[in-house]
């Protein structure tokens, strides 16, 4: 569950704001301080996860039998602590008939399944502990302890059946996504996912976006084509971005959308905030609680090359590039409630290739080195780091 | 540059429908020739022989988190690298097809500088090209790879133009919505920065995904006809097989082809014949095939053989009343040798192929 923010902002709903907070610059001190592991780690709903990175992909091709075609070795996911096994749970329903692997680590409340796209398919986690499985277009649930899969999506909708075909145009009919990409409304009622469904009626593949009443088990359509989901807020609003169609809010109970940005920006959602880069130096801080709008510069913001939001907000971690055509970049961390931001430069010859939050004080920062290609992760606690 | 035709909407001009893959890959360990190029055979579809090399450990385009850290495999659902009409050697399929949503994000398989930014006008609709930094260092390395069909992340901006220095979590683009074509990224590597090049070339991807493991793109298979190559003494391997969309699960298939021929000629004056032995299956679940040159052919020790390769599935539910599209072809190249199945073009049979010296 996401903590509610409450802010207190005055004044116009869009206020231009400029801050040239007083920013520790080149504060390389932080990549010392910080914890670094080995590799390519990052977080899943809080669970630290090693992924596969450069050195663990070129090992895994050059375990290749060239007779076989079989790899010795895998270049898969695994605890970053701890160890790491599998399980095997078959799937026998909606015309399959498939033993699946899965990856898992101990933990100390029991079973937590890693996210292995190696293995050929999605997952999240419920609070319950069980698991979605996005396989064969459709989504499964696995009970880690029995180790056993079942159907999770009803197998028709109206007149929709899951095992109809889009039509024929000519050549053969289009396979139906029947549901993917879940995602956990913030109350744990509801549950996103994206569909083709109506492809047997439209012949159309752009795709809805449906919710699962997770209590009384109905589906319904939520709102029309859309992808990605970026997040949800604290009210259980969830946020697409559409590309070069902006960034729509959508009321996960009523349906009700508002279009929030217009074109492509460069943007992230936590349960508080959206931020959205439409420009280079400028960014759009809104408060979700309360619709206001602020724009942030300084603290060298230039051009965004990405943003990582943890669930809860408010800090927000900013891969920005100084010079757009440069290979560098500038980590800026930027409290969205009080737009005071901190800068730093990278780490000592390497490159930040990707940030993601471990929960709402934990950054997780990987980084390659450019000499070595060596990578590495660093762990920053973002409450040491950062002194408001 | 012709990419992609398989995808046009129902009712769009040109008609040519989706297509359903045939993916194959032959392999060989020659020690001459490491590639063949475009002056070789007048081909479009540059080769790469090796079956241990990796080029650089790529990220997947398509992710599955918002902060575009976990990679997602979507299922490749073309014929890649090859012509799809075999008899005839035209409209090739420059690259490979990834099942992606409308509206899914696209990011940069590795870091790298932007060379090319088209907009949703053109006919394949947007695209990127980007000179990829292969080894981290921070410099583009001359390897190109070309997105399409997408909305490049470029009408604000904010978004990317020419010259730009990107990271793999950046978001280069959006998947085009069903328009001109069924939602999908066509990506390709490709020889030059600008698609309008005239000695552009498509290359093999095989050896950016050579890490994936059999359940996504069996270590990098589905991405290129030729997989990987590999002899041993008079033995060559192949990877062969079609992927099919299945009604019943689904789910994309990799169904055996119906066969695998081997064309030979013994010397370089000899007469092309289609082998009476036919590739046999090695391994099944890498689909992994071989053969042996020297009792296929006939050929006695220290004679030269040279060889191509055609994959044939048993139909295609893309085009399921013609033959011509049945084929996968080893070597790739553009000009495929007309009438395969009897080698009638000496001239194309002989550009395609490659040589052996019987051990």
């Amino acid at each position: 569950m996401r903590k509610r923010i409450t802010i207190t902002v005055s004044g116009t709903l869009i206020l231009a704001l400029s801050l040239a907070a007083g920013i520790a610059l080149a504060d390389s001190g932080i990549w010392a301080r910080a914890d670094k592991a080995t590799g390519r780690q990052a977080a899943d709903q809080g669970f630290l996860v090693h992924m596969p990175g450069r050195a663990d992909k070129q090992q895994a091709a050059s375990s290749i039998d060239p007779a076989t075609g079989k790899a010795a070795k895998r270049a898969g996911t695994a605890a970053a602590e701890g160890s790491t096994g599998t399980f095997t749970a078959k799937l026998a329903a909606d015309g399959l008939n498939q033993t699946l692997t899965f990856r898992y680590a101990q933990s100390g409340s029991g079973i937590r399944v890693l996210p292995s796209p190696d293995l050929g398919y999605e997952l999240l986690t419920l609070p319950d502990g069980r698991v979605l499985v996005e396989v064969a277009a459709s989504i499964y649930r696995l009970d880690p302890e029995k180790r056993t899969l079942s159907v999770f999506l009803k197998g028709e909708t109206g007149t929709t059946r899951k095992t109809a075909r889009g039509p024929v145009s000519g050549g053969s009919a289009k396979m139906v996504v029947w549901g993917q990409r879940a995602s956990l409304s913030p109350d744990g009622t509801k549950l996103l996912y994206w569909t083709t469904r109506n492809i047997t009626v439209t012949g159309n593949e752009d795709g809805e976006n449906w919710i699962k009443d997770l209590r009384t088990g109905t589906e319904k359509k939520i709102y029309g084509a859309g992808y990605t989901l970026l997040g949800w807020d604290a009210k259980n609003r969830f946020y697409l971005d559409l590309g070069d169609n902006g960034i729509v809010q959508v009321d996960s109970g009523s349906g009700a959308s508002a279009k929030l940005v217009s074109g492509f920006s460069v943007s992230a959602v936590s349960g508080s905030h959206l931020l959205s880069q439409t420009t280079d130096g400028s960014l759009n801080v809104r408060d979700l609680s309360t619709g206001k709008q602020h724009t942030f510069r300084g603290s060298g913001l230039n051009h965004l090359r990405s943003i990582a939001s943890s669930d809860a907000g408010p800090w927000f971690a900013l891969v920005n590039a100084p010079d757009r055509s440069s290979r560098g970049s500038t980590l800026i961390l930027l409290n969205a409630k009080t737009l005071k931001a901190h800068t730093f430069e990278e780490p000592a010859g390497a490159s930040i290739i990707g940030v993601s939050w471990q929960d709402e004080k934990t950054l997780l920062v990987q980084a390659r080195n450019r000499t070595t290609a060596g990578e590495s992760t660093y762990v920053l606690d973002i409450g040491k780091e950062v002194v408001e | 540059m012709n990419v992609d035709h398989g995808k046009k909407k129902p009712g769009t001009r040109g008609g040519i429908k989706r297509k359903v893959g045939l993916t194959a890959g032959v392999l060989l360990m020659l020690g001459a020739a490491t590639s063949a190029s475009a002056a070789d055979y007048g081909a479009r579809f540059l080769q790469q022989y090796g079956v241990k090399a990796s080029i650089a450990p790529a990220m997947t385009p398509a992710r599955s988190d918002a902060d575009g850290l976990y990679e997602r495999y979507s299922p490749v659902e073309s014929k890649t690298n090859q012509p799809r009409n075999v008899v005839s050697g035209t409209n090739p399929h420059n690259g490979a097809d990834l099942a992606m949503a409308s509206g899914d994000r696209v990011y940069a398989v590795l870091p790298g500088k932007v060379t090319e930014v088209k907009p949703d006008t053109s006919a394949q609709l947007g695209s990127v090209i980007i000179d990829h930094d292969t080894d981290g260092d921070g410099t583009p390395d001359g390897v190109y790879m070309q997105y399409v069909h997408i909305d490049p992340a470029g009408s604000s901006s904010s978004g990317i133009r020419v010259g730009d220095y990107v990271t793999e979590t950046t978001v280069i683009g959006t998947v085009d919505r069903a328009k001109r074509y069924n939602p999908h990224l066509h990506i390709q590597q490709v020889s030059r920065g600008r698609s309008g090049a005239a000695d552009i070339q498509t290359m093999p991807m095989y050896l950016f995904y050579r890490h994936t493991s059999l359940e996504t793109w069996n270590a990098g298979s589905d991405l290129d006809y030729v997989s990987a190559d590999w002899q041993d003494g008079n033995m060559l391997y192949l990877t062969a097989y079609a992927g099919t969309d299945n009604p019943q699960t689904n789910q994309y298939d990799r169904n055996r082809p119906a066969e695998i021929q081997l064309h030979y000629k013994i010397g370089s004056s000899g007469k092309w014949k289609m082998s009476t032995t036919k590739f046999s299956l090695y391994n099944a679940n890498t689909l992994r095939y071989r053969i042996d040159l020297k009792k296929a052919t006939g050929a006695a020790k220290g004679q030269k053989v040279y060889v191509y390769a055609a994959a044939i599935r048993a139909n295609d539910p893309t085009f399921p009343n013609s033959a011509a599209y049945r084929h996968g072809l080893w070597p790739q190249f553009y000009k495929q040798p007309d009438r395969v199945l009897y080698a009638a073009s000496s001239a194309r049979a002989d550009a395609a192929s490659r040589m052996f010296t019987i051990q």
